[in-house]
């Protein structure tokens, strides 16, 4: 079983090197990883290299330095935490990276599925509002196109009025979102494939019962969706 | 099983608990057992949970059992271990035909030593209007077990924070209970199976905090759109509010948010 292995690395705590010095660091980096560095194809099943998470802009302020991570691991450069107050995420595994903000927490990590939780917002203790984006993927798209793939989804909460559906981009790819499926809690939900392989984000509360989670799960969703990318993996030949 | 129709089947021995699976493949009865001791972890479930799964009919079929213990052999005459002094609580699990939902539930956590697990309840997570859950304060991996029969609808992650969840609704769907079982760090056969048909006070899986919450079980039982545990439904083993001598016991009946306002655990 691959478990994901990855490193939080929070602002406060992140590198006490000066830029030059890490720049220094980098390129022993690059060396050693196009030193030991086998190839490695796309796809899911594929052996990856380590996901790795950094989160200091001061670190990874160089496109050329935020593509070139460990192995043939290439993170774009939307996945590089460049701002105070936000972490990178970086899903091997899964083929994706994306940012979110610091006050957040990556939790329940497993083939297919993570999940990033918000703070408490209130002080039930068992059960606390809080929001979250979970975020899985949901295997070959098969034969079917995004909005049939929707439309098997979203059938069982045909009855919920109203649905709504609008397109956006995620990852560089056409993406549906459809808003106003409650289950636990109302919902935004975002999906996309990429390499016929179908990714579910799902955004909650958006939900008007819980009026304090809207800045919360606004903040999400924005930086979220904004700096998601699919991962690539090229040749250090 | 591979196919064919299964009768799982959970219990007590008088040596140790044990769980095996009756699955007719025609006319063949063949039996799939593990037996599990006091201290059966995940680990244990899971291992029977693969073997269960993975298990391939032959090509050869053997003496069928009614062939050996005679025509009127019945699936449930295996629920007859038992002993005078264990706990005996044989079930027959996945169910062959769809029994009437009982009227009575069962809380869905064990007592520990006779003592029940404190809910916390009034989350206004679980308050919209006038519906209600239970948070069940019962540790990590304590087993969580159907309060009522009822059939799979949904097992598996669900995004919006429920973490791992089991949806029991009624047979063939429509109107009627469902009931939740939310949080679980593992689901466990006959529960992992949309459309099994599940007995009541079969384990279906583990106490978690899946979902980014603490440690506990939230449970439900919903009539129509509502989340409730009282509406209707008198749950055995639960123990708290009520408004009135003889009214069904539930944990939260006013709206507002309460710490250890009952306890579950029978």
């Amino acid at each position: 079983m691959n478990f994901i292995q990855y490193r939080q690395v929070r602002e406060e705590k992140a590198y006490t090197c000066s830029r030059n010095l890490f720049l220094v660091c980098a390129l022993l980096i690059g060396v050693f990883s196009i030193g030991c560095a086998t190839f490695r194809g796309p796809g899911p099943a594929t052996q990856v290299p380590s996901a790795s998470v950094y989160s200091s802009p001061q670190v990874l302020g160089e496109p050329m330095e935020a593509t070139l991570v460990e192995g043939a691991l290439r993170v774009p450069i939307r996945c590089t935490a460049r701002e105070e107050g936000l972490v990178s995420f970086v899903n091997s595994d899964d083929g994706y990276c994306l940012l979110y903000p610091a006050r957040f927490r990556v939790g329940d990590i497993r083939p297919g599925i993570a999940n990033i939780y918000g703070p408490p917002l209130d002080q039930h203790a068992l059960q606390p509002i809080a929001t979250g984006v979970s975020i899985l993927v949901l295997g070959s798209a098969a034969d079917r196109t995004l909005v049939q793939i929707v439309d098997e989804h979203v059938k069982p909460y045909a009855d919920q009025s109203p649905l709504t559906r609008t397109t956006a981009k995620l990852g560089g790819e056409l993406a549906v979102v459809v808003e106003g499926v409650t289950d636990r809690v109302g919902s935004r939900q975002i999906f996309v494939i990429h390499n016929g392989i179908v990714y579910h984000l799902t955004f909650y509360p958006v939900d008007e019962a819980y009026p304090q989670a809207a800045s919360d799960v606004e903040d999400l969703w924005k930086i979220v969706v904004a700096s998601f990318s699919f991962l690539s993996f090229e040749s250090n030949r | 099983m591979d196919g064919a129709e299964a009768v799982y089947i959970r219990g007590r021995s008088p040596l140790t608990e044990y769980q095996y699976t009756n699955i007719r493949q025609g006319r063949v009865v063949w039996f799939a057992w593990a037996n599990f001791g006091d201290s059966a972890d995940t680990q244990d479930f899971e291992i029977y949970n693969h073997m269960a799964a993975s298990l391939k009919f032959g090509d050869q079929s053997p003496i069928s059992l009614q062939d050996i213990y005679g025509s009127d052999f019945r699936p449930n005459g295996l629920n007859s271990f038992s002993s005078g002094s264990a706990k005996s609580h044989h079930l027959a699990a996945l169910l062959p035909q769809r029994p009437q939902i009982a009227s009575n539930w069962w809380s869905p956590v064990l007592n520990s030593y006779g003592n029940q697990w404190p809910i916390t309840c009034g989350s206004a997570m679980h308050r919209n209007g006038s519906y209600y859950a239970a948070d069940v304060g019962a540790p990590e991996n304590w087993q969580v077990r159907t309060a009522n029969v009822g059939q799979v609808e949904f097992t598996g992650w669900n995004p919006s924070g429920y973490g791992n969840l089991v949806k029991m609704g009624p047979y063939g769907g429509g109107v009627g209970y469902r009931h939740y079982y939310a949080h679980l760090i593992g689901i466990t056969w006959p529960a992992t199976q949309v459309g099994n048909y599940i007995d009541r006070d079969v384990v279906i899986g583990w106490v978690g905090g899946t979902g980014g919450v603490p440690v506990h079980l939230h449970f439900h039982v919903q009539d129509g759109q509502y989340e409730s545990i009282s509406n209707g439904v008198t749950l055995v083993g639960m123990y708290g509010f009520r408004d009135n001598p003889g009214d069904p016991y539930y944990p939260c009946n006013d709206g507002v948010s309460h710490y250890n306002c009952a306890w579950m655990g029978r």
